[in-house]
């Protein structure tokens, strides 16, 4: 504190002559109040910040305590959108919460293992660079079929 | 005898008759600060000085004041800081009034902030008087000024009356009051000691 005092002083050129006493006194303790308010609000938010800041990896394991439990839908999309680069995409309906898939994401086989669990309860996964669309019924077609362009070329020089 | 005792009765009637009419045209000048207006003559320096025995400067700046639970606002007053007396000037009669200290509270002079401390304060260190309030908040800061009257002995004029020197010599504490205590403030160094770390 006394250092920034000092700094205080240094930068408002305060000098503690006789005839500046009143003017240098009433500016460093102006200073020195305005600055307590704010290392009493430090010491309160700052507890608070450390609770938040220890609770924050908890409930980040919670999630990886999950993978064993399946989850769902709407679970998944915050876990992946925190932890992984996916994004997860779905059309909310009646009925979402009774799906249930893994949230074990750290796992080389995650998305294989999403897509089965889906394809179980009448779902469908589809994977376009890092978001994931879950569709109920068939999955997205991403790719056209081989040889399309040729197909269409020769068609139009028989016409 | 009976011509002189009339005589005297209506001396005295006419005196009476005179007194009323000053009081009447001294509430009619005074209005609504009639109560401040009442109260001694303030003491004369009728000598040549140096230097002046007021808090600041000689004229008197317009303040508010607190005196007997009452504010008065807009009033001419100054600090007699020789004498620790406050003074009010009555601008309609032309007058000063000395101020009974036991009934001033708070009072401004300009842009300057005063108290009456009626008693000595906890520590012993600050005695009853009017102070300058110059920060209240976490801590409060009081500055007493004070005019020392000196004489001195002019070595060029001491056969004649001009061989004594009188002047008023301005004397400045500051007090520092924080939950720690009371701190008398001379210098740089004592302030430093008294912020909290």
């Amino acid at each position: 504190m006394k250092k920034e005092i000092r700094k205080h002083i240094r930068v408002n050129a305060l000098s503690f002559k006789e005839d500046t006493m009143d003017e240098a006194m009433v500016s460093v303790l102006s200073f020195i109040d305005k600055n307590m308010n704010n290392i009493m609000i430090k010491r309160l938010v700052m507890p608070i910040c450390l609770l938040f800041m220890s609770i924050l990896p908890l409930s980040a394991e919670n999630h990886i305590f999950l993978s064993d439990n399946p989850i769902t839908l709407d679970s998944l999309r915050v876990v992946l959108s925190g932890y992984t680069r996916y994004k997860l995409y779905f059309i909310k309906e009646k009925n979402q919460e009774e799906i249930k898939v893994t949230a074990d994401y750290k796992s080389k086989n995650f998305l294989e293992r999403l897509s089965y669990e889906l394809s179980q309860q009448g779902y469908s996964l589809t994977l376009m660079g890092n978001d994931i669309y879950v569709l109920k019924g068939e999955a997205l077609v991403t790719q056209l079929p081989a040889g399309y362009f040729e197909k269409q070329s020769c068609r139009a020089r028989v016409v | 005898m009976k011509k002189s005792v009339l005589l005297l009765m209506m001396l005295m009637a006419s005196g009476l008759m005179s007194a009323q009419d000053d009081y009447k045209s001294f509430m009619d000048s005074a209005g609504e600060n009639s109560a401040l207006f009442k109260g001694y003559t303030p003491v004369l320096y009728r000598f040549v000085h140096t230097g002046t025995y007021y808090a600041f400067e000689k004229s008197y700046l317009d303040g508010d004041v607190i005196y007997n639970g009452k504010r008065y606002s807009g009033v001419k007053l100054n600090l007699n800081s020789h004498l620790d007396e406050l003074i009010v000037f009555d601008v309609k009669s032309n007058r000063y009034v000395q101020l009974n200290k036991s009934y001033v509270d708070t009072f401004t002079i300009g842009t300057r902030k005063f108290i009456n401390l009626m008693e000595r304060d906890k520590s012993g260190m600050i005695d009853p008087g009017y102070y300058q309030l110059l920060y209240d908040n976490s801590v409060s800061v009081y500055k007493k000024i004070v005019k020392v009257y000196s004489e001195t002995v002019n070595q060029e004029y001491i056969a004649s009356s001009r061989g004594v020197i009188k002047k008023f010599i301005t004397s400045v504490k500051y007090y520092l009051v924080n939950s720690d205590g009371t701190y008398v403030i001379k210098r740089k160094k004592t302030f430093w000691i008294s912020i909290p770390k």
